[in-house]
């Protein structure tokens, strides 16, 4: 089931939507955040956004912020619904 | 946001007298330099007004004369929004000649006969129906008026015996994804197949609680939409090897998972170790992956 997450205030209103869906590009795991008809990749290893590094006129600064400190909140749900491509990739490098 | 409108009084808004075709090159060069967005207005029907983008346009278009004239010159790309059949019955009756290949969104529901006489003028002919949905209204136009409407979907139907989802994008442009497709195993929600829609402004598919991304689809069923997605990723490794891991992992696959070719084999060739992979080799991989040959270095 897709998890869609708490947008905190002042943008939960405003139509801010975070989401990890159930079918998703699965490399690299990601969370979307949507606005309308606009959607930016947080990348979950990266820590950052994951395509065109959006200005903050696009996305707010403080959205930003509450992202980059909820990683681990993110990452939990990501491996839930996508354990064969895990935050932390476990796949052996030494095969 | 720049809104013009073509009447059948062919007068603007300042009460001038205005021609109902352009009458100058300039203004027509403009017509055909990208797809334009119709929207044909009816008594009594009022559709949302969305922001735009400077360098679109909307045109409103009033009136018998106007809706036919503006057909004849519109670019042949440009996607027409019509509240209802009537609206289009001036142009049904003239029957212009077909141009290009111009898109159709009808709001009201039509009968199959209709739809069929409305795509002997139009290249695609979207309209709501048991069985099709289309988005919520405002965020049906909040789409089609974005300059990226083609990477959003407007609506869709699943034909279940068939297994297949038909899905049309905000270019009118159709989409067919296997059903099939929409299933995670490590997901609590299955598809459901009799509860179909599309949401979040085009970029979510629904089928009963299950979702998935317009970007999952779209960056694994259209090329072109790979190519550009993949050039606008800021961290992502353009090599081959990292294109068949990532479609590897995106199918759900592990490194066992291809006869013929070791675990080991594929652990080199995803890390780039084997710069040239016999033949053989990626005709397994580009089976066992389900995509043509030349696409495995395009993810």
């Amino acid at each position: 089931m897709a998890q869609e997450f708490v947008v905190p205030a002042p943008w939960a209103g405003r139509g801010w939507r975070l989401k990890i869906r159930d079918r998703e590009r699965v490399e690299p795991p990601h969370v979307t955040l949507l606005y309308k008809t606009r959607s930016w990749r947080f990348g979950l290893r990266e820590r950052a956004f994951l395509d065109d590094d959006p200005p903050e006129r696009d996305v707010p600064r403080g959205l930003v912020g509450n992202l980059e400190e909820r990683i681990e909140e993110f990452a939990a749900v990501w491996d839930r619904l996508y354990p064969e491509n895990p935050v932390k990739s476990n796949e052996s490098e030494d095969v | 946001m720049r809104v013009k409108t073509s009447s059948a009084a062919g007068r603007g808004s300042r009460g001038k007298k205005r021609s109902l075709v352009p009458p100058n090159e300039a203004l027509e060069e403009e017509r055909h330099k990208s797809p334009r967005l119709y929207i044909v207005s009816a008594p009594g029907h009022r559709l949302p007004s969305a922001r735009v983008a400077e360098e679109d346009a909307v045109y409103r278009i009033r009136g018998k004369q106007a809706l036919i004239d503006e057909f004849k010159a519109a670019n042949k790309h440009a996607v027409w929004v019509a509240p209802n059949l009537e609206s289009l019955a001036p142009l049904v009756r003239a029957a212009p000649v077909a141009r290009g290949e111009q898109r159709l969104v009808v709001l009201g529901e039509m009968r199959e006969v209709t739809h069929h006489f409305l795509t002997a003028l139009f290249r695609h002919v979207v309209s709501a129906t048991d069985h099709f949905r289309l988005l919520e209204l405002d965020e049906l136009m909040e789409v089609l008026t974005s300059p990226g409407r083609a990477d959003l979907f407007i609506g869709g139907a699943v034909d279940e015996e068939r297994g297949a989802v038909l899905l049309y994008r905000g270019s009118v442009e159709p989409l067919v994804v296997p059903l099939a497709w929409f299933r995670n195993k490590s997901s609590k929600a299955t598809a459901d197949p009799d509860s179909f829609e599309v949401t979040d402004f085009g970029q979510t598919v629904k089928l009963g609680a299950f979702e998935a991304s317009a970007d999952a689809i779209l960056y694994e069923f259209d090329p072109e939409y790979r190519r550009r997605a993949r050039k606008r990723a800021l961290y992502e490794d353009s090599s081959f090897g990292a294109s068949v891991r990532r479609l590897r992992l995106q199918k759900g696959l592990s490194r066992r998972d291809f006869p013929g070719v070791t675990e080991k084999e594929i652990a080199r060739i995803e890390r780039n170790e084997i710069s040239r992979p016999h033949a053989r080799t990626l005709e397994i991989l580009a089976s066992s992956l389900g995509v043509p040959l030349a696409e495995l270095a395009t993810y």
